[in-house]
């Protein structure tokens, strides 16, 4: 599923009086007015420059500077039709666009059976960090993570992922505790599998992981729910049946005990952590970020807020292990800005990771 | 929270209660699909989720299938009428009655009203098709059907739960009645867990923007919808136009039934008048009210903007006329299981209407109705009877941007097929067969959509089947339109085990032995404009394809020529400022 909120996503105000944002965007040519390449129609990118988010002293990917009279004129187009300044205008068009982001992660993570409330959000790419702590805290989110290079992120990935090997083997019957035997013997047997491979690739046992999984449902059910085993004895398989019903409890709002239960696929999962081209560890420093990281202020208009406030803006690369910034605050670094609410706290950890979370 | 003058939201805040609530009904729909048995749920998503305000007026709705746009409301509204001063928080209401706004017996509704410190704030709702809801046939729906109580459990609104706790005399009621009381249950307990997940969504919403602006919104979100639909009607040239369609027979092989429409648009309103359709029949294709505002519903944002969302806002501005005792607004007891195919035939006629007044819209005319296939049969896997329901849908018409679509389910449907797959691990039937149809389609400068061919062996043992279908009779095949030819006519065909062809009618119930085949063939849309104009490039691709008989080539049948037959259907228009018939091909 795609969702048309990037930061070329064109606002617009329908014939009713409504504010829609994308699926429409001006991409990266003609792109946001205040790329200042001839783009006349309002992007989100726009939206965040006038609102502050973005700032004249930001530069896009080291070298792009922004024209914030052009993104004014074009929130200030949609701002007549509404019949609001521009600022109010622009936080609106943001808003809107995170409300369609929420609709969708919400729609594709309940088709797969999971709430995202207790998960964790990795956000990268360019714009994604500067919406991270907005979708923290429309869905309810554990913690947002963002990357190092959040830009790259997706590069790094391939580089660095450790080794996976799935096995799959369809079964199809009614699951009954008593007979788990050849269940056992198939999750032995593919575990000794999937070690020879990772062996040849390097890993040893020790730094191997495996993880079992079934794919159950009711019986007459079209669609499975992928059940996680503690481990692969006899006593977790065996508890296969009741982890099931917690699990669709949990997810559908209903189980059924009485129910028998249909075991579709039995899956193992071996990892193989390979020595990571890890980042050299930051510094540590002390929970106050150094004063060199504090490069400069702006003003913004924050979300719910009713006037500008100002920010402090700290330069991701001096930002030390250890340090715990509290929102409202701007964390930029060459390919991405991140945006961190009031209310809300990043730390950084060994790896120069920014965890997102809410004060309590 | 910030409002403007008049008490209205802002646009902003409007628009992030709104997207709430619509991501409420879609994550209804996505728990919907993920956890009920019946393929005809899940897999072929014949259901519908959305919230109501307090009164019972449609906010927002999931979109799924088309025929129950908007239908809901109705059923709210009879909820309310009976339980308004009775209900208590975690109640939960089960409804299917036809003359209570509900649309037919198989679609099952369930209700769940939200309360705030202790008063009605909005309703929650789901409505699925459910295979089986007991009766005289296996799939409960059929034509021949005479009355109400031949089709099966018919509950009023009642309640499934009470204070949070499910009712175990009205579940033994159910379990009773239904020919798969397991798959049944479970599939309603689905319908209100997915309630359930709305109203806590609701609430969320309520929480974070108070119960006040959530109010504005539900109202403000018709308000929209009016107004955008407004707008869009102004833009259209005034005009009045008039269309009839006819049914193959009154639902026992009977006269041909027959369905007219008078369209007049007026500056921003609209009248409907049905009043020249026929009484209603004896057989169970009469059309509930519910589902005759529905296919309004669906003209009316056919022609205006179909992104819109879907809310009983858009009916401010249409009146439709159609007295008691009609075809489409049947008195009780009639009969009503068959009702798709009457409103696929009533979207036909009122699609031609509009296509006549603003010809530059023009579209032909599709396959009016699925074949509808129930086999009553024991599950291969569960050993417990159960009913396959298939549908087999056929071409769409052509229109001024391009070809029909190939073997999909028109107008107000958008059911898919059963997948051969599930077919056959759930039911003891075999799909020996599912191709489009070459040659079905009309020509024209675009050609109409393919028909399908589907054929189902029986396994086993002997399962009573029960078929129906529209379009058998070749005079009321899918028309083409501004010159375009006809769509072929549908054609069902049973084999004995020996090969032997039984004589069928069009809608039917018979036991078949194992062995036997059912083949269904549907109709192909039809072509708009001049086939000599049509692209040459569209032509190889055509041949290239397989898409033409090439032996067919000098048949009349779909070149344009309208055969001029009695009851053939017919199309008038007349257009603010001239006169005019855009049918150059219309006797």
């Amino acid at each position: 599923m795609t969702v048309g909120a990037g930061g070329g996503s064109i606002a617009s105000v329908d014939a009713s009086g409504r504010l829609r944002v994308g699926p429409q965007s001006a991409g990266a040519d003609p792109g946001p007015a205040a790329y200042g390449r001839g783009g006349k129609d309002a992007t989100l990118t726009d939206a965040h420059v006038v609102i502050g988010s973005l700032g004249a002293d930001t530069s896009l990917a080291g070298r792009m500077h922004l024209d914030l009279d052009a993104s004014r004129d074009a929130v200030g187009g949609i701002a007549d039709k509404l019949g609001m300044d521009v600022e109010e205008a622009g936080e609106g068009i943001v808003a809107v666009a995170m409300a369609n982001v929420v609709r969708a992660l919400r729609r594709v993570s309940v088709e797969r059976g999971i709430d995202p409330r207790g998960y964790s959000l990795v956000a990268f790419g360019g714009a994604g960090p500067l919406h991270a702590g907005r979708l923290l805290r429309e869905l309810r989110l554990n913690r947002v993570v963002v990357p190092r290079h959040p830009g790259l992120f997706s590069a790094a990935g391939l580089v660095a992922a450790d080794l996976r090997i799935d096995d799959s083997q369809t079964v199809l019957r009614t699951f009954d505790p008593d007979r788990v035997d050849d269940l056992v013997a198939w999750y032995r047997d593919a575990a000794a599998r999937m070690l020879r491979p990772l062996r040849e690739d390097g890993i040893p046992r020790a730094r191997a992981r495996l993880m079992g999984a079934a794919d159950c449902r009711y019986v007459g059910q079209g669609f499975e729910l992928t059940v996680p085993l503690r481990g692969l004895g006899v006593r977790d398989v065996r508890g296969l049946a009741e982890r099931f019903h917690v699990l669709h409890e949990r997810t559908y709002g209903h189980a059924n005990r009485a129910e028998p239960v249909e075991l579709v696929t039995l899956r193992l999962s071996g990892f193989g952590t390979l020595p990571a081209p890890s980042p050299a560890p930051l510094r540590r420093g002390a929970s106050k970020p150094s004063r060199t990281a504090l490069v400069g202020e702006r003003s913004l208009l924050l979300p719910r807020a009713r006037r500008r406030r100002l920010v402090p803006v700290l330069d991701r690369e001096t930002l030390l292990a250890g340090n715990r910034i509290e929102g409202p605050a701007i964390v930029e670094e060459m390919d991405s800005t991140t945006l961190i609410l009031p209310g809300q706290r990043a730390k950084v950890d060994a790896l120069g990771n920014l965890w997102i979370q809410e004060v309590k | 929270m910030r409002g403007t003058p008049s008490g209205r939201l802002d646009p902003v805040t409007f628009e992030l209660i709104h997207a709430a609530l619509l991501s409420a009904a879609e994550e209804m729909g996505a728990v919907m699909k993920r956890s009920t048995y019946s393929p005809i749920i899940r897999e072929m998503d014949d259901f519908s989720c959305a919230i109501f305000a307090a009164n019972g007026d449609l906010v927002a709705q999931a979109d799924y299938i088309p025929a129950q746009l908007g239908a809901m409301s109705l059923v709210v509204k009879s909820t309310l009428a009976r339980w308004r001063n009775a209900m208590r928080p975690g109640d939960v209401f089960i409804a299917n009655h036809p003359y209570m706004g509900c649309m037919h017996t198989p679609d099952i509704n369930i209700l769940m009203p939200v309360f705030l410190n202790g008063r009605l704030f909005a309703w929650t709702g789901t409505t699925a098709h459910h295979v089986d809801v007991g009766g005289v046939n296996p799939g409960t729906e059929g034509a021949h059907l005479r009355q109400l109580y031949a089709e099966g459990l018919v509950l009023p609104p009642v309640r499934l739960s009470r204070s949070g706790h499910e009712d175990p005399d009205i579940v033994a009621v159910i379990t009773n009645n239904v020919r798969d009381p397991l798959s049944t249950m479970s599939d309603l307990r689905a319908q209100r867990a997915a309630c359930d997940l709305g109203r806590r969504r609701l609430e969320e919403a309520v929480e974070r923007f108070g119960p006040h602006a959530v109010r504005r919104a539900f109202a403000q979100a018709l308000d929209h919808v009016e107004a955008a639909a407004r707008a869009a009607l102004r833009h259209l040239p005034d005009g009045e136009a008039e269309a009839e369609g006819f049914m193959d027979d009154d639902g026992l092989g009977g006269p041909p039934t027959r369905i007219h429409a008078r369209l007049r648009k007026h500056a921003d309103r609209l009248s409907v008048d049905l009043s020249g359709s026929a009484p209603q029949v004896a057989g169970a294709l009469n059309v509930p009210w519910a589902s005759t505002r529905a296919v309004v519903v669906y003209l009316l944002r056919a022609m205006t903007d179909p992104s819109m969302t879907t809310n009983d806002g858009i009916l401010r501005l249409v009146d439709i006329v159609c007295p008691l005792g009609s075809v489409l607004n049947p008195a009780p007891p009639a009969a009503v299981s068959v009702r798709h195919n009457t409103c696929q035939r009533l979207a036909e006629v009122l699609v031609r209407a509009a296509s006549a007044i603003w010809p530059e819209k023009a579209v032909a005319s599709g396959t009016v109705t699925f074949v509808g296939v129930n086999l009553d049969s024991i599950s291969p896997k569960t050993g417990r009877p159960s009913v396959m329901g298939d549908v087999v849908g056929g071409g769409t018409g052509a229109h001024r941007d391009g070809d029909g679509l190939d073997g999909v389910d028109t107008y107000m449907s958008n059911v898919g097929l059963v997948p051969v797959e599930v077919g056959e691990a759930e039911y003891s039937v075999r799909i020996r067969r599912t191709e489009l149809i070459p040659g079905s389609q009309g020509l024209g400068t675009y050609e109409g959509g393919l028909g399908i061919r589907r054929e189902y062996e029986i396994l086993g043992f002997p399962q009573t089947l029960t078929i129906y279908a529209e379009q058998t009779d070749p005079r009321f095949a899918p028309c083409g339109v501004l010159g375009g030819g006809d769509g072929s006519p549908t054609r069902l065909r049973i084999f004995d085990p020996e090969g032997r062809e039984l004589e069928i009618p069009t809608k039917t119930t018979l036991t078949l032995a194992p062995g036997s085949v059912v083949r269904v063939e549907t109709s192909g849309g039809g072509g708009y404009g001049n086939p000599a104009r049509r692209d040459p490039l569209s032509r190889q691709a055509d041949a290239e394809d397989g898409r033409v008989l090439l032996s067919s080539g000098s048949s009349s049948r779909n070149t344009g020529t309208r055969r001029a037959g009695a009851g053939a259907s017919r199309t008038r228009a007349s257009r603010a400022g001239r006169e005019s018939n855009p049918q150059p091909s219309d006797p």
